[in-house]
């Protein structure tokens, strides 16, 4: 049987258990809105009678633990590169379809100004007026391919340049990594649930910028690897990625450890800027090349064949590169028939009223001369458009698609881990009245033994 | 399983959603455009495109058409006017033959047809916007002057047509020299010039062949205004179908390109009406917590 110095003891037992409840939820309450943060929660534990007539010594606090939920905080780890690959994608494409500019002042508006200036020298081919509307529509046309590859350029050599900050992130974050690793391996027992939430915040954000695996080490630690398992963080040491370029091209590279480990990165904003700047831009510029190119060779297929208005044969109408590749920026109209629109070659006979030639441009718009002969300048123009409008929807609603799944996946992150303020008030509730109840208990003890004392006195 | 609602989180999420549906309702009110880029429907987009340059194909026809029967309605009348001066001619020279015609009746009709020939000069150099309309492709060129006393065709035997439609061309420059002279020996000219001749002295042989070169230049000069009287028909007929086409093709572009207003002003109702209520129950519910009702 226990005496009234025992009940004093059980009770201050209680108390301090009780405090601590309220404690915890304190801290709870003030990292409501901590990002990372897990729940922490408080496993009291009842101390055993120690013979058979005792009613027990109290309680005590066995635990104080983080609530988390490996699974899902793996799944959230291995959605976010997808996400952000997905994001990056489709945050450049809306770029790069603006730079097509507005339907109706853009490429599809400059061809169609330029085979109406044609057709209306084809009516009256002997015209200085509608010869020199020829040569400007002509310059305005090479002007807009310009301006469009440049822009198109402009897309791809930013994501090329945006790279070497996403590496230059990596790094930040694998080293503050590496250091949450060594004080996880180095804490001796005491809680490191703090560092774990930051560690767990710190590789959410490292997987939305490179495809990242992690590995649990039986310190605590988590390794983290890239790529084709190339080790970025081993325990508290973090390699570091470096950038360089490459010698023809000048593109940015990412190097481990003296490996090219570029082709291995498939996931995350790194994986985005460079699906952008080595797909998707090439693939456009390829297309409006190519378009540059045989729109160019056609119309100076047919213009050299013409006579101009002084009486020699016409000259090659645009000059370019001589294969497709760059053509888009390197078209220009002749500087001759620039300078002299007496110069464009709108007779197929020689006679100064002729309009042969100027009918057979004006006439190419509706001829499949382009693509081996598959296309019209306008159906190009629109596989491009075509193009880039559905590869920006489809980046865009695959990014809407994944960030679906990243938000029901927090929310379930947030079931198993987050702070419920209904549910804290409740708790502190519970806590305040078990502490009211062992105060209370503390006192009648404490009068007790004062009654004690007076009849000993 | 815990139910942890984060009411900013996904408050902010409904609003987010209801402010882009409002948004885009709102421009596609404002703009009446239902594509503002390609991807708000890629297909729809690359259609559109080629509606848009059927449709500048079609202003051009049309502005060809307009002004290939400007030409012609001028060409038409000149050759209306040979056909005119050619049955003049025919009937001075048929009123002045024979024994009892006097030689100051036949120098009349010498004069007379002097200015015949020189009226269908005249007519044969007509110019449109400064080119001649008779003179082939070289329509910088009279089509008939007088050379060293000879009557030159100057122009060349090319005709100059234009794209009125895809399939369908018409002239719009034509050789004089086919009308004046077709498969004679001499040209009309050459041939009212010894007319002139023969009237004056009454030579009847030279009459009887100048009335025969007469007939076969109005034979001549009517099959010419008959096709151009076909072309004109012919651009009538096209500048309707080009009306109908371009009408047909702006109202599919239309629908690919243009918001339909009744819908997007329903849908920017619905958005606004979506938005508020986001709004609202935000910041009903994210001042409710149990902190509120313990005492």
């Amino acid at each position: 049987m226990s005496g009234l110095f025992d009940s004093l003891s059980v009770a201050s037992t209680s108390l301090s258990a009780q405090r601590m409840g309220m404690d915890l939820v304190e801290q709870n309450l003030a990292n409501v809105n901590t990002e990372g943060y897990s729940k922490r929660q408080v496993t009291l534990t009842e101390l055993a009678p120690t013979d058979s007539l005792s009613a027990g010594r109290g309680v005590s606090v066995s635990q104080i633990a983080s609530t988390r939920d490996a699974f899902i905080q793996n799944r959230l780890t291995n959605e976010q590169p997808g996400a952000a690959m997905d994001a990056t994608v489709a945050d450049a494409l809306s770029v790069a379809e603006s730079s097509l500019g507005v339907t109706g002042s853009s490429l599809d508006a400059s061809f169609e100004q330029f085979f109406s200036a044609f057709s209306a020298l084809s009516e009256n081919p002997s015209s200085p007026e509608l010869r020199d509307g020829v040569a400007r529509q002509g310059e305005a046309l090479a002007q807009m391919f310009h301006d469009i590859a440049d822009r198109l350029a402009t897309v791809g050599s930013d994501a090329d340049a945006a790279m070497a900050g996403t590496v230059g992130e990596i790094n930040r974050l694998t080293s503050q990594v590496g250091q949450f690793n060594a004080q996880i391996a180095t804490a001796n027992g005491r809680d490191v649930s703090s560092i774990v939430d930051a560690r767990d915040v710190t590789l959410q954000k490292l997987s939305k910028l490179a495809d990242i695996h992690t590995s649990h080490r039986s310190d605590g630690g988590i390794d983290v690897s890239i790529g084709r398992g190339a080790a970025l963080v081993v325990g508290g040491a973090a390699s570091a990625l470096t950038v360089s370029s490459e010698p023809v091209t000048g593109r940015t590279t990412i190097v481990l450890r003296e490996t090219d480990i570029t082709a291995d990165i498939h996931g995350g904003k790194l994986a985005g800027q460079m699906a952008v700047r080595d797909h998707y831009i090439p693939d456009y510029l390829g297309k409006l090349d190519t378009l540059a190119f045989d729109f160019g060779t056609a119309v100076n297929d047919l213009h050299v064949t013409g006579t101009d208005a002084t009486g020699n044969a016409g000259e090659e109408f645009f000059s370019m590169s001589p294969t497709a590749s760059g053509a888009a920026s390197s078209i220009t109209m002749s500087a001759a028939i620039a300078g002299d629109p007496q110069l464009v070659a709108a007779s197929a006979t020689g006679a100064v009223g002729d309009n042969g030639v100027a009918r057979q441009i004006a006439a190419l718009r509706d001829v499949r001369a382009l693509d081996g002969g598959t296309a019209t300048a306008a159906n190009m123009w629109g596989r491009l458009v075509y193009a880039v409008g559905a590869d920006a929807a489809s980046a865009a609603s695959s990014r809407d698609g994944r960030k679906a799944v990243i938000d029901q996946l927090s929310r379930l992150r947030d079931a198993a881990s987050g702070v419920s303020v209904d549910e804290e008030a409740a708790s502190l509730m519970k806590f305040q009245r078990a502490y009211e109840a062992n105060a209370r208990f503390f006192m009648t003890v404490n009068n007790a033994l004062d009654v004690l004392m007076a009849m000993v006195q | 399983m815990r139910i942890n609602f984060d009411v900013l989180r996904e408050g902010l999420g409904a609003i987010n959603t209801a402010s882009a549906q409002l948004q885009q309702a709102q421009l596609e009110a404002a703009t009446g455009k239902r594509i503002r880029k390609p991807s708000d429907d890629p297909a729809a987009a690359a259609q559109a495109l080629a509606e848009r340059a059927e449709l500048a194909a079609i202003d051009d026809y049309q502005h060809a058409a307009d002004s290939a029967a400007s030409r012609l309605s001028a060409a038409d009348l000149a050759l209306g006017d040979i056909i005119d001066k050619l049955t003049q001619a025919l009937s001075t020279v048929t009123g002045v033959r024979g024994s009892s015609v006097d030689a100051s009746a036949r120098a009349a009709a010498g004069v007379t047809l002097a200015g015949v020939r020189d009226a269908i000069r005249g007519d044969l150099n007509t110019s449109f916007q400064g080119n001649s309309l008779f003179a082939g492709g070289k329509v910088d060129q009279p089509a008939y002057a007088l050379v060293g006393g000879v009557w030159t065709y100057q122009g060349d035997a090319n005709v100059v047509q234009v794209d009125v439609d895809r399939v369908r061309t018409v002239t719009i420059g034509f050789n004089g020299q086919s009308i004046a002279q077709g498969g004679e020996a001499t040209d009309i000219f050459t041939s009212l010039d010894e007319l002139i001749t023969a009237v004056t002295s009454g030579d009847d042989a030279g009459m009887a062949a100048g009335l025969e070169a007469l007939n076969h230049a109005f034979d001549r000069a009517n099959q010419a205004q008959g096709r151009l009287g076909v072309d004109e028909t012919s651009i009538a007929d096209t500048q309707i179908r080009l009306t109908a086409r371009s009408t047909a093709v702006d109202a599919r572009r239309s629908k690919l390109e243009d918001a339909n207003m009744a819908e997007a002003l329903t849908r920017m109702s619905q958005a606004d009406t979506a938005y508020k209520a986001a709004l609202g129950a935000v910041s009903a519910t994210e001042k409710l917590s149990l902190l509120d009702y313990l005492r």
